[in-house]
């Protein structure tokens, strides 16, 4: 399996790894962004057995303020709130998967932002959890919580990010990724950035492609090893599954988690976004 | 005893059952009939009133018959006539374009039929019928309990036993109980099994169904074709008929629908009045229904002191109208094994068998139930292609009807019977003690009667001493039976010893010309004795546990007591005073 990103970097995991490791100190996160009841529902119809809902806009996000982009970071104080609930603990496995791999990886970008380290996202999500012979379940998981004496001790800044007022003043040798799909790109995109579309780098079944296919992708985007690189998207999604790959292939980017949505609530920055665009 | 003593021995029980259908409703009745503290639990009010599950197998009317059930559902459900196969229409003005009949003849001549494989036949009752028939005869106990409105909010596995909260759906008050042993029969979306369940598997969901009940003249039409479903073909009026309700008088009609929301009393009306190409016709709406059936196998039946049985376990769609009675069958396996472990005869191992037993047949039920789903569709799906101008016209190619007569022959009557799935079920356990005979291969359609180790003991026809015909399968359920042709008396001799070391009871049944019953074809000599001097072990739940035999009283007793105690899981000291003397 040297083909596949996890098998050299230990926060991308598959299914068969996890089923041939049980852990009871193990918990799935199954993270969902859509309509929230209809996501509920399709989480109570079938999940990872012991898999617990997230809502990325109540868990991995606070709510947006008129200047902030569509998905800030949480509160550390709430999401410390909800991971106790779950039972989350310092010696906790944290095994993230969604519908789509951008999802979960904005779940493990967060939790390792907040000072987890035990945090995987689960290659393939779902279907290839079931393909391995995972026991699903329906309903509800009942989590007991984590005694208050129980550590846990969240802290940010553990992941690298940059902030907006950074990323007006980037000079020409900091690449910027822009992580959206290409008629959000072509629509307007802070200036200069490069169009590297997250969705590229999972197949039509929703698991990673391979290390040579990503690395290709990230080659003709301009990536070069030791640079200097930002990754944004519309809200701090997408992006978050290039920061994975990246740091999966060796790289060090920063997120921008403000990204599209929050740059262009200011007039200034739309306006160098209208003049300086990357020519095609 | 002090007061706290007190309290906590009112609120424990040998068992407590977690939900009231029909799997509930059986369980408790078995469980009380046994003798054993039960209480069960439903978050309904009382029992259903849903228009669902009105299938009933013979093997599931044989334990009715065997609990006083089937007599009081004598007038019940449909006339066989009113409820008999499958028929597919363009639509239902035009008349029937093809049909897969159950059922050929008269009622009588159905009856006669089926005498020669059951004392009963399968019939079509409403769930609303058996279910409350099934609470009457549970509720006569007076070791059961029966509480409606009664929700499990919590459960907790403790050492010896398992402690639930209970909440009165009324008065919102909260109280704990706890058990020896709990049994989930709480449905497709079991609580307990969210709580405790360790991993399912699913398949395909059956979503977005819409059910509706109307009132309207069809006597002449549906009535008069007499099926108990009636698919539509045309795509705009896609779904099927149900037939009238024998009670209500109500007719079904299903479709499915991709919205939130049912759609309208306007489209609704339209819908109907469209599938049946009658315009016109009056139509009163009652109620509407949305359902959605998902499928699924639960991996784990067993949570130490917690076992899961009929939708808690395995659920499906309903096509086949597997549900009702594969749970039912559950709970008549799991009965007797609780009762045993309950009563110290039984080691703990045995109730291990319930999963080995059931989850086989449970494979064979999803799987079944989900072929049916897509096999009806795959036929209208594709008896529908090309037809376009005709359908507009309420008819269909010649064509067509030849491909939907083709389709249909393979799947005649006994595919809609299912006698083979009814009849031919096979446990292979440590509560089976095989042979060297091979067991038929167990099949959907076919039924091969046979008294394999394993297979549901077959029916024949008895007089007892008044000289009243009865069935073999009226020999079983409280009790293991030792039963066989012409017995020779070592056999009696060795039935006491066993009994008395295993402190069960074991009763004896000699068919013979001067027996206690008489058989009354030659069916009983040539199933029951396949070798002169074979005796048959019956478990109580009317499963062949073994086939025996033996030249003297010492033999004969040593292989019974070694048969029991294996499946029984437990070792006793040998009934013989010789041995006892030695020891």
């Amino acid at each position: 399996m040297t083909h596949k990103l996890s098998s050299f970097f230990g926060d991308i995991v598959q299914p068969d790894q996890l089923l041939e490791r049980p852990n009871d100190q193990r918990l799935f996160i199954d993270v969902r962004l859509g309509e929230p009841a209809d996501e509920f529902k399709d989480y109570r119809d079938c999940h990872i057995l012991g898999a617990v809902h997230a809502q990325i806009r109540d868990v991995f996000a606070a709510q947006p303020t008129p200047y902030s982009g569509n998905l800030p970071l949480p509160e550390l104080a709430v999401l410390e709130q909800q991971l106790r609930a779950w039972g989350v603990h310092d010696g906790t496995e944290v095994i993230l998967y969604g519908p789509s791999m951008a999802l979960a990886a904005r779940g493990w970008w967060v939790l390792r932002w907040a000072g987890l380290t035990n945090v995987k996202v689960l290659d393939g999500g779902l279907k290839a959890w079931i393909n391995q012979g995972g026991p699903v379940a329906q309903g509800e998981t009942h989590r007991i919580p984590t005694a208050a004496s129980g550590r846990l001790g969240l802290h940010a800044g553990n992941m690298p990010q940059i902030l907006v007022d950074e990323v007006e003043q980037l000079g020409t040798d900091t690449l910027v990724l822009d992580a959206r799909d290409e008629n959000s790109y072509l629509a307007g995109s802070i200036p200069r950035a490069r169009h590297m579309p997250a969705a590229e780098q999972w197949t039509p079944a929703g698991q990673l492609r391979t290390v040579s296919e990503i690395e290709d992708l990230y080659g003709s985007a301009g990536v070069k090893a030791g640079g200097d690189i930002v990754v944004y998207c519309g809200g701090g999604v997408l992006s978050a599954l290039t920061v994975l790959t990246l740091n999966a292939l060796g790289h060090k980017p920063r997120l921008y988690v403000g990204s599209w949505s929050e740059w262009n609530k200011n007039p200034d920055r739309m306006a160098r976004s209208a003049a300086e665009r990357m020519p095609a | 005893m002090t007061e706290r003593s007190m309290n906590h021995a009112a609120d424990h029980f040998d068992t407590v059952v977690c939900g009231g259908g029909p799997v509930g409703l059986s369980m408790a009745f078995l469980l009380g009939r046994a003798g054993l503290r039960v209480a069960m639990f439903e978050k309904r009010p009382t029992t259903t009133t849903l228009p669902k599950g009105q299938y009933l197998h013979a093997s599931t009317g044989e334990f009715f018959r065997q609990w006083g059930v089937w007599d009081l559902l004598h007038d019940a459900g449909w006339e066989t006539e009113d409820a008999n196969g499958q028929g597919f229409y363009v639509n239902v003005a035009n008349g029937p374009v093809a049909a897969i009949r159950a059922i050929e003849g008269t009622h009588e001549e159905y009856v006669k039929k089926w005498e020669a494989y059951s004392p009963v036949f399968p019939r079509k009752v409403p769930a609303s019928d058996y279910e409350a028939a099934i609470r009457r005869r549970a509720e006569a106990w007076p070791n059961a309990s029966l509480h409606f409105n009664a929700r499990v909010t919590d459960v907790e596995q403790r050492d010896d036993d398992v402690r639930l909260t209970v909440e009165d759906m009324q008065s919102h008050t909260v109280k704990e109980v706890t058990a020896r042993y709990v049994v989930a029969c709480d449905g497709a979306h079991s609580f307990i099994r969210s709580r405790l369940g360790r991993g399912q598997d699913h398949g395909p969901t059956f979503g977005n169904q819409v059910l509706v009940e109307f009132r309207a003249d069809l006597d002449d039409t549906l009535g008069r074709d007499g099926f108990f479903h009636s698919f539509v073909l045309n795509p705009r009026y896609a779904g099927w008929f149900g037939s009238k309700h024998p009670e209500s008088g109500l007719w079904r009609y299903s479709f499915r629908h991709d919205e939130e929301t049912p759609p309208v009393h306007e489209v609704v009306l339209e819908r109907i009045r469209g599938a049946l190409g009658m315009p016109g016709l009056p139509v009163e709406i009652f109620q509407t229904y949305r359902f959605d059936y998902s499928t699924g196998l639960l991996r784990h039946w067993r949570e130490r002191n917690v076992l899961f049985a009929g939708d808690a376990a395995h659920w499906h769609s309903p096509w086949g109208g597997f549900g009702m009675n594969s749970g039912i069958q559950d709970a008549n396996n799991l009965a007797w094994k609780l009762e045993l472990v309950l009563k110290g005869k039984a080691g703990d191992s045995l109730l291990d068998t319930y999963e080995q037993e059931r989850k086989s047949k449970a494979r064979i039920t999803v799987k079944s139930a989900t072929y049916n789903s897509l096999h009806y569709q795959a036929i209208a799906e594709a008896a529908r292609v090309g037809e376009g101008e005709l359908f507009a016209q309420g008819k269909i190619s010649a064509e067509a009807q030849l491909f939907l007569s083709q389709r249909a022959v393979p799947h005649g009557d006994n595919a809609v019977l299912h006698t083979g799935y009814q009849l031919g079920t096979l446990y292979r356990s440590q509560a089976v003690i095989s042979n060297d005979e091979v067991p038929p291969v167990p099949g959907l359609v076919e039924y091969v009667e046979t008294t394999v180790p394993g297979v549901r003991a077959p029916h024949a026809w008895l007089q007892d001493a008044k000289g009243r015909r009865s069935s073999t399968v009226d020999l079983w359920g409280r009790r293991f039976v030792l039963i066989g042709h012409d017995i020779q008396a070592h056999w009696m001799a060795a039935a006491e010893n066993a009994a008395r070391a295993m402190k069960i009871e074991l009763p004896v049944i000699n068919v013979a010309k001067n027996g206690t019953y008489r058989p009354l074809d030659a069916k009983f000599e040539m199933l029951y004795e396949t070798r002169h001097g074979d005796v048959i072990l019956v478990r109580p739940d009317g499963f062949v546990a073994a086939k025996l035999r033996a030249a003297d009283l010492e033999s004969a007793t040593g292989q019974l007591q070694e048969a029991l105690q294996s499946i029984l899981g437990v070792t006793v000291r040998s009934a013989s005073p010789m041995a006892e003397a030695l020891a």
